[in-house]
């Protein structure tokens, strides 16, 4: 099983949705560190703490970007969420994931 | 509350038999006391459970009080919470500076910390509430969604006056629930 600690293994500080919005984006995120991740492994948990925080374009580009390829049951499968920091963070991923179908 | 009813059978109980030796001491006659039992025990009864039901009423009283407090005290603490993070997200939209956004990100899991927390209570208090701390949740997910889905740490892209308007309406909607949250707990 792989473990993804976001801010250890990509940044402590994410950025917006698409590469040309800035540094550490969503898209730059899942194109090099989760998708890859997510071929590779049976099981991922990506550990969402230490960060300074998410917002909503990044999430949903990393989340839902990786549901809408994959689809929505596949990811939510696969990937395991822990944040002991921000105890919403994970139904609001989860909605970005199940809202990505209808994309 | 069994100790206090308690206290009571045996007050009332010593009151009486205090009060029969007191008119055998002085020397009455003894038809003067001697009586029927179940007369001399019904009122006894009824002050017992006429007592027993208001010390019932009080305590009931006192922990819904206290309960409504605790729910005012928390929807006070995420009030506060929300209005810092609402004046950081108008100045940021105002004039996009770098520095504000991690403020912004803090004072949002510091929302959602509090959320939780009133989710927790809700699951644990047989309170009705009329602005559910699941809806809160939801609410709170369409502000951050609203400030942080676009121009979010986008140097080139300014917040459009829509955009604005739309942070600023939920910020409104949440606020007005909350009150009348509040409202429903004073009653």
């Amino acid at each position: 099983m792989k473990v993804i600690n976001i801010a250890r293994d990509f940044s402590d500080a994410p950025g917006a949705r698409y590469y040309e919005d800035g540094p550490h984006s969503g898209q730059e995120f899942r194109e090099t560190i989760l998708e890859p991740a997510f071929l590779e492994n049976e099981k991922i948990t990506v550990i969402l703490d230490g960060t300074e925080g998410y917002a909503t374009s990044f999430l949903e580009e990393s989340f839902g970007g990786l549901a809408r390829k994959y689809g929505p049951k596949k990811v939510r499968e696969k990937i395991e969420f822990v944040s002991e920091e921000d105890p919403l963070l994970i139904d609001e991923i989860i909605s970005y994931i199940e809202e990505a179908v209808a994309a | 509350m069994k100790r206090s009813l308690t206290l009571l059978a045996c007050l009332v109980g010593a009151l009486f038999l205090a009060f029969v030796t007191t008119l055998w001491l002085v020397g009455l006659p003894k038809s003067f006391y001697d009586f029927n039992l179940m007369q001399a025990i019904t009122p006894v009864v009824q002050i017992a459970i006429a007592v027993g039901l208001a010390i019932f009423v009080n305590v009931k009283l006192s922990n819904r009080s206290k309960r409504n407090e605790l729910l005012v005290s928390r929807l006070e603490k995420f009030e506060g919470s929300l209005g810092a993070l609402h004046g950081l997200a108008i100045e940021y939209m105002e004039n996009k500076k770098a520095e504000i956004e991690p403020k912004i990100l803090e004072a949002m899991k510091n929302l959602s910390r509090q959320i939780h927390v009133l989710k927790k209570m809700a699951d644990h208090s047989d309170f009705n509430f009329s602005y559910h701390p699941k809806q809160m949740e939801g609410d709170f997910f369409d502000y951050k969604k609203a400030l942080t889905s676009e121009a979010f740490k986008q140097a080139d892209v300014e917040y459009g006056v829509e955009a604005k308007n739309r942070v600023e309406n939920i910020n409104r909607r949440i606020e007005e629930k909350i009150i009348l949250q509040k409202l429903d707990l004073y009653r």
